[in-house]
């Protein structure tokens, strides 16, 4: 049988490194969220596409900032006319590249109406013990 | 008295990890369920050195309740990005359904601590 003082002093240990593991666990996931919330906003798609007789030219680029991994997956670029309907869709697979280009014909209804641009691309970020698959909206340029 | 402040501070605190353990638990290095085993040691603690259960039980009730309501506002900071992938894991029922058992788990391990005490 322990003596009384003895129980106290490891009851007083276990409390303590029972807090101590707390308070690191809670301050190390505010950190690396912070930090991790901090270097996706600094990622982005980006998109260039010209209007070349009759076909779409463009590519897709997506910047990584240091140290954050991104698997880019696939990449989807719609034409949507006023109602919300889509008149065109280009979208192909990344397969972890970070640039691709693409040439496509034009359908003849863009031509004649008024439209607008949307973009998402799926992504795999890898940053320490994370894996997240997110879907990034593309900034999409139309010259 | 001392302790009994000491001890509603580090309950306030243990519950409000607890609770960011649920929103963003994919970011801490430490798996949930140890957080869960650490809240039910530091209870048995808390039941085996307050001397009496009256004051234990106002000590979990009262710092649970400041626990809810610093998360509550702590949230709006740790969920300021509304990455869609995050809110989708906060949902109602889970949260509500891990924070009773957390709660109940809570106060048996205490009452176990006040129970086996030594006199």
């Amino acid at each position: 049988m322990l003596s009384l003082v003895k129980q106290n002093k490891k009851i007083k240990l276990l409390l303590f490194s029972c807090v101590v593991l707390a308070v690191l666990n809670y301050t190390a996931g505010v950190f690396v969220y912070r930090t991790y919330i901090q270097k996706l906003s600094q990622a982005s798609v980006g998109c260039q596409i010209f209007l070349v007789d009759g076909s779409f030219k463009g590519e897709v680029s997506i910047r990584s900032p240091k140290g954050l991994t991104i698997i880019p997956i696939d990449y989807q670029i719609y034409f949507y006319d006023k109602r919300g309907n889509t008149l065109q869709l280009i979208a192909d697979s990344l397969d972890g590249q970070l640039h691709a280009t693409f040439d496509t014909p034009v359908r003849e209804k863009i031509l004649s109406t008024q439209w607008h641009v949307e973009g998402y691309s799926n992504v795999k970020i890898k940053w320490l013990w994370l894996t997240m698959n997110l879907t990034m909206p593309i900034e999409v340029v139309v010259k | 008295m001392r302790k009994i402040i000491l001890f509603f501070i580090l309950m306030s605190f243990i519950y409000h990890a607890v609770v960011f353990e649920l929103i963003l638990g994919r970011f801490s290095p430490l798996p949930s369920y140890i957080l869960w085993v650490i809240v039910g040691v530091i209870s048995w603690v808390l039941g085996l050195s307050v001397q009496s259960f009256s004051r234990t039980l106002f000590i979990i009730i009262g710092s649970f309740i400041v626990a809810g309501i610093v998360s509550y506002f702590l949230m709006s900071y740790y969920i300021k990005e509304s990455v869609t992938d995050l809110v989708q894991m906060v949902t109602l029922k889970m949260i509500s359904i891990s924070l009773l058992t957390i709660f109940v788990l809570s106060s048996v391990c205490a009452l176990f601590g006040y129970m086996f005490r030594s006199r």
